[in-house]
Parts: C-alpha cells; structure tokens; sequence
C-alpha cells in the first residue's frame, strides 16, 4: 500500500519541473542545436528556400577570409582592455573609500548603481545628445572653460566616437563592479586591519597587504564578468551613432562595429545571411569561452 | 480534505474565471471593430496617406476591411521583412520599398507579380522612366510607384541675397553651372560670414547628389561585379574639394541639427526633392514664407529616393490591396488626393496630358510654380534608377568613408578610395570589386 503510494508520489517532481525542461529545451537548447547546425550551410533571407550545406565553409571563411570580423574583435578587444582596468580600478578604490562611510552610504551606493539598471538606448541616446558637436553639453562646457578652441567632432570622427565609448563602459559598469567589491569588502575579517595596525601598518599598506589580496576572487569574477560584457556590446554604440542621426554600420570608421554589432549585421541587416552569422556567433562563443578560460586559469595561478 | 478541495475549486475557478474574461475581452475588442477585415501596412510614415486613405473609403462605400498601420523605421524595414518571412510570421499585406534597399528588398521571394492574374497591370501606363524601378530580375512589374521623386537644389533666399548677391533662381543656375562654382562660392561665403555660414549644410548632402546623379550606372557589371570606381572616385575628388573650400558644414544628414538648419541660417543650399517641401521645409521653417526657392543643380536634376508599394504573395487580402493600389496610385482621383495630401506626383502617363496637374505654389516658395518646375524642368531628365542588392552595402561604405573624411581634413580622395575598396570588399569578400 505503501509502495503504490510512493510510485503515485513520483510522477509530481517530474510533472513541477516539465515546464521548466519543455520551455528551456524549446526556448534555449532547440534555437541553439537549430542555430549550431545553420551555421554550417549557405543560407540567406534572399535564398529562403534554398539551404545549401557547406560543411567548414563558413567557418573557414570567418578566421581566414573576413577582415571585418577581425575588425571587429580587434574594436571590441581596445574596448575592454581599456574600459575593464578603469572601471576595475574606479569601482574598487570607490568602494573602499565608501566602505568604513557611515551617513550617505546607501544614498552614493544607490546613485552609482542606477547607470548598471539604465536601459542602454537610454544611454546611447543621453551620451549621443551629451557629445553632439552642436549643442551638445560637453562641447559647450568644454568652450566656456576654454580647453578648445574649435568644437569636436565627437560622433563623427572616429578617434573621439571611440572615446565616448570607452566613458559609457566605465560610467555604465562602475556602480555594478562597486557593489561587488562591497560585498568582498564586507567579507574580510577586522582582525586582520587590527593586528596590522598593532604592526604599525599604514592605511595603504593594509589596503596593498590585505585588502587587495583578500578580493582577489572578487577580481577574477569582476575580469570574467567584464570580458564577458565587453564582448557583449552593442547597444551602446549602436545607439550612440543612430543618435546622432547616423546609419553608418559600425559608426565612423566602423571603429565602433563590436562583434556583436558585426554578428547583427550579418545576421540580420546586410542581405540577412543567417548561416553565415550563425558560424560568427558560434567563432565568438569559442573565443569567449577561450579568453574566460585563459583568464581563470592565469588568475588562478598567481593565487 | 475539505481546505484542499476549497482551494482546488479556487484555483479551477480562478483559471476558469480568467479564460472567460480574457474571451469576453476579444469578443468585445471584436465587437468594438465591427468584425472588419484588415489590410495591415508596415510604414515609417504613418498618417503619410491619411487623406487619400479616407478619400478610397468615401469612394468605396461597400469596402469591408480597414488599414491597420504598423510602425516600422525605414532603415529597420527590410530586416523585419526578412525575419518576417525567414521565421514565417507575421507580414504586412501590403508591402513597401524604398528606393535605397528596394534592390535587395525585390530579390525576396515575397512579392505577388502584378502582370499577372487577377491584377493585368499595364506597364505602359507609367512612365518609361519607373519601370526599371518596379521590376525584379524577371522583368515582372512587383511595385508601383507612389511618386515621380525630381530632385533639385533648394536655396533660402534672405541668405542667398546677403551672400551671393542675388536670389533670382535664373542667376543662380547661371553662376553653379559645375561643382568647382560651388568650391569657390562656398569658400567666400564661408570667409564672408566669419564660418557662421556655410553654403551646404555637410559633406553627406553632396555625396549623396552626385550618386543620385548617377543612379542610373548600375553597381553590378554584366560579370556580376561591383563595379563602382567610376562612379564613386569623383564624388570623394569632390567631396575633398568643397570639404577644403568650407564649403560644406558638418552636419549629419537627418540628424537633428541638420533639421534646425533648415531655419537657423546658417545654411544657403539644400539638395532636396520633391517630397523635401512638406517633409523638410514646411515643418522646419514654417516662418520661411517666400524665403525658398529652387533651381537645377550643377551635374543636372535627379532622382532622389521613392517608395513603391506591392502585395505580399501570402497575403489573404490581395484583392482589397489591390483595389486599394489602383485606385490610389493609378486613377485620377487618387492622384489628386495624392498630390494635394501629400504633395505627390504619380508616374501615370495620362496625368500629364492635364497641363493643371502640374501647377501649383506653395507658400514658402513665394510665387514660384515650383511643381511646375519640378515635373516639367527636372523630372523629364532624371536618370532611371538601376537597382542591385549591393545598393545599401555601397551607399553605406561611401556614407562612412564621407563621414571620416568631413572628420580628417588630411584625408585624400585617393585615400577615401582606397578606404572605401577595402571596406566594401571586407564587406562582400566573394565579390570582384573593381
């Protein structure tokens, strides 16, 4: 009776956890192996009923033959590597300068989290209207306090558009890379900072000594994290450039053209070619899935 | 036992209860609809038809459907036609196409071929010129024109005055008769006015004009390469040019400041079409009354973009699409409510026998017959446009090479062609690029 009772039971834990199975194999996993297998045929909106399997082709054509996905790792690698450290460096000194904070805390706190929660149009669209070369803000301020002479061309001239870029990854990120060197912060025992200071320890010997070395597994998150993100983006600069009334794919130059943004393109806008932009996106996942490896490991090592 | 069964009942009736009012809800949306069929229209220009939309109704009383308008960007038009169709969703019944990727947009399997049963449209209806705008590659009629598109150069007359020293159109067309005119009047305006003025408002305008004055080379050879060097090195030679003389601004086309020139002063000549009156002019510089004028450009009128509608080849409303197409874009009437809503002329042969369809002022270009000017001087000579799914990929590489050369005064037209070969190349690897 017993028995009968516990087999009845049995089908309930598979029946509570079937929409979760059925909507990530049909939502997730499917779109995946369906989107694994397109990008090994030539397949565009243009020949819709026309797949043609190529085997390698497109993949071979991505590393070898397409300057233009090159082009746009190269972008998106500038990117981080000269966004991350600033944000790292900002969102780590900030939150131990807030940490010990006793009034305002929350109230900074909160302040410097809500660019993370700001949708990226929003952003695109702020820094667009903030660096026009007409009646931008930047500009104008930049005039009055006499630092140019002549107004800059920030949306229309590559170097400067690159720029705008790198300060929306850093303002954008460094509330998010904040709050977790808070939490790390919050983790490190006091009695550490007591014994060193009975030592006589300065400030920034504790913080070299025994601040950075405890947060280190918040870095190696934070690095991972923010290659991750890096390689993600798109929606900054693409709407930075549509903001400033351009279409230029890729904003002036295409300095600005990010993996993602080449991947859409391909995919999506120049003549839709889906196979192609599969064997893209599957080339950037191998990447990221290298370079996090190499990360971790690197970080690892030095622990 | 009993608690489980109550709330069990709860739930089921919850559910239940949901269902119900979720279906009373469709039924009254229905109900508030009138159970009317639609024609769903994607457009970027909403209420653009509004006139003529209402005038078909008034004119078809036993018409049963109405137009639900979708809005979709014009630049995000083709992609959503692409994924509509690619990922067997949702279409429009009617389809738009607009002349810069209506190349790549009539390589879609998608379009119904108008020649054929139940439409029988007579291409020779239109204008000679059209018809290779409104053809895919199997020489089938797929889209009909919404308007004859002349393209010209539209002047401000106060600052014309001021710095050219006259705002007659005829002396005007007498003293920019080639692009070095404008190199060296946009040199002495620029001088004049201390930089506050410059005669174009950026360096996009002039690109985009010489390659409209060239529409009709076609960007694909009979080999199936790009072939482009011809037509593309002599708008970056002068491109450089005007760019050295101060001759053009920096403006972005379309972006918001190269709207607010259109008032602000700081800019004499506008490339503009026919469609620039009421979408450019009259909202931007509604104070401007017979402050405009228009006069044939150095290199000649052209054509500047175009919009063609057709029937999607699924669609279940291809007959009342069609109804709706003939009537608007094809008959007298609708023409007349085109021309006067929306300041359109129709490709319709027959229209122009009527020496008063082509009469007609508007107020801010004073006493000027401009439409008279626009149909009879400029679009009898605008070069046909030949169309290739490369247009967006050149039009997109010249764009950004003109925009980093309005950047860098250094770069040199010969460096502006090396950048755009390698960028169109890097584009289209597969592709000879000549």
């Amino acid at each position: 009776m017993k028995k009968k009772k516990k087999n009845k039971l049995a089908k309930w834990p598979y029946i509570f956890v079937a929409p979760f199975i059925i909507t990530y194999i049909a939502f997730y996993m499917y779109p995946m192996i369906y989107s694994f297998f397109i990008s090994f045929t030539d397949w565009t909106a243009v020949t819709l009923d026309n797949r043609v399997f190529v085997g390698l082709k497109n993949y071979i054509r991505v590393f070898t033959n397409d300057p233009m996905f090159w082009r746009s790792i190269w972008n998106t690698v500038k990117m981080m590597i000269i966004a991350m450290p600033l944000t790292i460096i900002s969102g780590l000194l900030v939150a131990v300068l807030m940490f010990n904070m006793i009034k305002g805390r929350q109230l900074i706190q909160t302040i410097n989290f809500l660019p993370y929660i700001t949708m990226p149009i929003a952003i695109g669209l702020i820094f667009a209207n903030m660096f026009n070369t007409n009646i931008g803000a930047v500009n104008s301020i930049l005039m009055k306090l006499g630092l140019i002479d002549e107004k800059i061309n920030w949306l229309g001239d590559s170097r400067y558009a690159f720029i705008v870029v790198i300060i929306i990854c850093i303002w954008k990120n460094f509330g998010y890379f904040m709050v977790l060197y808070l939490s790390g912060l919050s983790t490190i025992s006091t009695e550490y900072y007591d014994a060193a200071k009975v030592d006589g320890a300065t400030s920034v010997q504790c913080f070299w000594k025994i601040t950075l070395p405890l947060l280190r597994p918040i870095t190696t998150f934070v690095i991972v994290q923010g290659a991750i993100g890096g390689f993600q983006l798109f929606d900054e600069a693409k709407t930075l450039v549509s903001g400033s009334g351009s279409t230029i794919v890729g904003g002036p130059g295409r300095s600005l053209l990010t993996i993602v943004w080449y991947f859409y393109d391909c995919s999506f806008q120049n003549n839709s070619r889906y196979g192609y932009g599969a064997a893209i996106a599957f080339s950037m996942l191998i990447i990221i899935a290298a370079m996090s490896f190499l990360n971790v490991k690197l970080l690892r090592e030095k622990e | 036992m009993k608690r489980k069964r109550l709330l069990t009942a709860m739930v089921a009736l919850g559910v239940t209860a949901g269902l119900l009012g979720s279906g009373i809800h469709s039924m009254a949306e229905e109900e508030a609809s009138g159970d009317k069929k639609k024609i769903v229209l994607w457009t970027w220009a909403t209420g653009q038809f509004d006139a003529v939309q209402d005038a078909y109704f008034e004119s078809h009383p036993d018409a049963d459907w109405e137009f639900e308008e979708v809005v979709v960007a014009a630049e995000d038009y083709l992609t959503k036609l692409q994924q509509g169709y690619a990922s067997g969703g949702d279409m429009p019944d009617l389809l738009m196409a607009e002349m810069g990727w209506r190349g790549s947009a009539f390589a879609l399997d998608i379009w119904e071929n108008l020649e054929a049963e139940p439409y029988n449209f007579d291409r020779s209806l239109l204008l000679d010129s059209v018809i290779s705008s409104i053809t895919n590659d199997e020489d089938q009629v797929i889209g009909v024109e919404n308007a004859l598109n002349p393209a010209f150069m539209m002047y401000k007359k106060d600052l014309a005055r001021e710095y050219l020293g006259t705002d007659d159109r005829a002396e005007l067309e007498a003293m920019f008769q080639t692009y070095d005119d404008y190199a060296e009047w946009g040199a002495k305006v620029y001088e004049a006015s201390g930089g506050a003025v410059t005669l174009f408002p950026g360096a996009q305008d002039i690109s985009n004009m010489m390659m409209q004055q060239k529409r009709n080379i076609n960007n694909v050879d009979e080999n199936g390469d790009v072939n482009v060097t011809e037509k593309v090195a002599p708008v970056f030679e002068t491109v450089k040019k005007l760019s050295d003389a101060h001759a053009c601004g920096q403006l972005a086309q379309y972006s918001t400041e190269w709207s607010n020139a259109f008032a602000d002063g700081s800019v004499i000549f506008f490339p503009g079409a026919s469609w620039s009156v009421t979408f450019w002019v009259e909202p931007y510089d509604p104070e401007g009354i017979d402050n405009w004028g228009m006069f044939t450009p150095a290199g000649g009128g052209f054509g500047w973009g175009g919009t063609c509608y057709g029937i999607y080849k699924n669609s279940e409303m291809k007959e009342e699409a069609w109804d709706f197409i003939s009537w608007a874009l094809l008959t007298d009437e609708g023409a007349k409510y085109m021309k006067e809503g929306s300041g359109f002329f129709l490709p319709v042969k027959s229209l122009y026998e009527d020496p008063e369809y082509t009469k007609g002022t508007r107020p801010n270009f004073g006493d000027q017959e401009i439409n008279t000017f626009m149909m009879e001087e400029i679009a009898p000579n605008i070069p046909e446009a030949s169309l290739s799914i490369y247009d967006n990929l050149v039009s997109d590489s010249v764009n950004m090479v003109v925009q980093m050369m309005a950047a860098d005064a250094g770069m040199t037209a010969e460096s502006a062609m090396d950048e755009f070969m390698m960028d169109l190349q890097a584009k289209i690897p597969d592709v000879t690029i000549k």
